[in-house]
């Protein structure tokens, strides 16, 4: 067995048993990365020799009994959105081929001080605005269960390099659903969590109003203690991880079925999978209840007015100096929201908060959590996504950047071998009790056990 | 708030004027997929208005009632 098959909390205990090192798990992993990158185009840089430096002063420290907590000596990677010192950082566009971060994003240094290794940087579609594109320094990350696919985005190169078991956990980034889908079509866990709770300092900004970071994992147990780790402790803060285990009993869910069931574009074998989900967790002694939501066209004319209006304030000095540098698919989104005004963003931002306040008072009074859909299809192939225009695919992600809430996409079945995530969305704050429900289902079926095939 | 009226369907001679306003050069198939989304975007403040108008004469119902 590869010590890349253990969980971070397994590998942990290794390490402080001594029955493996640092050095090992992150020379594995760097194995894995060269024997299997080539085909799924995870990783847009490496580092191995300071992963190596890092871990070894990692299982030194671990060995003199300093300990500085679940992420110390594992090796970790991060989107190629967020800063790295001394480690490129092309942010997924020839525009900044060449760039090399003088700082660590705020994330990234609470993961180093936590006594993390990082491998490396993680592909991303273009400023995390839309993809796959072909025209870009780096070709596009591939799905580990079928290479031909795509994986989703924006967290192209996370999502691929956990499912294909280069590394457990990724630091990621969601404006519109970049940590929950590509962790819904490529099988792994994907945790935003509630607007606001990780720093977003060195982070490439696509839409300040609905940009989180978060971790894309091996497991939800794997996703909360990344989560934990990257917000720290206080006393305001509920551990994300601290309810994983207990059982879920008694909890109520507000199942919003006809949200994506209804809607055309819906593969009606995913209505299925996620039905089979619910009747599972009603197993487990939750308490499930259909419930109505607002118009899911609704919350995305809220987040697209929100993303191209703040993303186009922030481009505009670039693409009058460097358009021409952009990708085909990238150009016409960033370039989209010259037609919105402020006026239209204050709209759009009104009707967020509106929507948000609605779903507190409807939903999460009456109900601890709320189930759905992440993505209405499994992942298509390349070949759909050939051409200069971008192809949009179906999903329910963009609701929960519109309102803030804590939203984890966890794996619930497959169709045609292609994975299915379904999403538990919780109050503000309370990403233990998604991460508990998650973890509870996880455990409950093999689902998670199912690993693609490396040939 | 005043009830929504249907937006104007943007033209690429619209956005060509926006786009040369700002100093962004824009032309052919990148002036035709921009004109697409801008459209579907002011379209979207529609939407918006729409939702937040409701909104405002529920309010206004159950502060008479």
């Amino acid at each position: 067995m590869s010590p890349l098959d253990l969980s971070i909390i397994d590998a942990a205990a290794k390490l402080r048993d001594g029955s493996l090192t640092s050095v090992a798990l992150t020379q594995a992993s760097l194995d894995r990365i060269a024997e299997r990158d080539a085909v799924y185009r995870a990783f847009v840089a490496l580092d191995a020799e300071r992963a190596l430096e890092a871990s070894a002063a990692a299982d030194r420290e671990i060995q003199a009994g300093k300990d500085r907590g679940p992420l110390h000596g594992i090796p970790i990677a991060v989107k190629d959105l967020i800063d790295t010192a001394g480690l490129r950082t092309a942010y997924g566009s020839r525009i900044f081929e060449a760039e090399v971060p003088k700082e660590d994003a705020e994330v990234v240094r609470r993961s180093k001080a936590a006594g993390a290794v990082i491998l490396g940087k993680l592909d991303t579609y273009e400023f995390g605005m839309v993809g796959p594109s072909f025209d870009r320094p780096f070709p596009p990350a591939a799905n580990p269960w079928r290479p031909d696919h795509f994986t989703g985005g924006s967290s192209s190169g996370s999502a691929a390099a956990v499912a294909g078991g280069l590394v457990r956990t990724a630091i990621s980034s969601d404006t519109g659903g970049s940590i929950r889908s590509p962790a819904s079509y490529c099988g792994v866990v994907g945790l935003k969590p509630s607007y606001g709770t990780l720093p977003k300092q060195g982070a490439y900004a696509l839409a300040r109003s609905l940009d989180h970071l978060g971790p894309i994992s091996a497991t939800v147990a794997e996703a909360a203690l990344t989560f934990d780790v990257l917000a720290g402790v206080s006393e305001e803060r509920v551990a994300a991880s601290g309810k994983i285990g207990r059982p879920l009993d008694g909890l109520r869910i507000g199942y919003a079925r006809n949200w994506f069931a209804r809607d055309a574009e819906t593969m009606p074998a995913i209505v299925n999978r996620v039905d089979d989900a619910a009747s599972q967790l009603s197993l487990l002694g939750v308490r499930i209840e259909e419930v109505e939501l607002p118009d899911a066209k609704l919350f995305e004319a809220c987040g697209g007015v929100i993303v191209h209006a703040e993303s186009f304030a922030l481009h505009r000095e670039q693409l009058a100096r460097s358009g021409d540098l952009y990708s085909e698919k990238t150009f016409p989104y960033f370039m989209a929201g010259i037609a919105l005004d402020e006026s239209d963003l204050g709209l759009a931002l009104k009707a967020a908060k509106a929507l948000a306040t609605e779903l507190d008072a409807t939903l999460f009074s009456r109900f601890d959590a709320l189930l759905t859909v992440t993505t209405c299809t499994t992942a298509l192939p390349f070949s759909d996504f050939q051409g200069a225009a971008a192809r949009w695919t179906p999903m329910r992600t963009m609701a929960f950047n519109v309102t803030g809430h804590p939203a984890l996409s966890v794996p619930c079945g497959f169709i045609d071998g292609l994975p299915v995530g379904m999403q538990i969305v919780g109050r503000h704050g309370d990403e233990a009790t998604i991460c508990q429900i998650g973890h509870g289902f996880e455990q409950s079926t093999d689902i998670g056990s199912v690993k693609p095939a490396w040939r | 708030m005043k009830k929504p009226k249907a937006e104007q369907v943007l033209t690429t001679a619209d956005i060509a004027k926006m786009s040369d306003a700002a100093g962004i050069a824009l032309h052919g198939e990148r002036l035709v997929q921009t004109t697409d989304l801008a459209s579907r975007f002011r379209g979207s403040v529609d939407v918006i208005r729409a939702y937040l108008c409701e909104r405002q004469e529920a309010d206004s119902k159950a502060e008479k009632l």
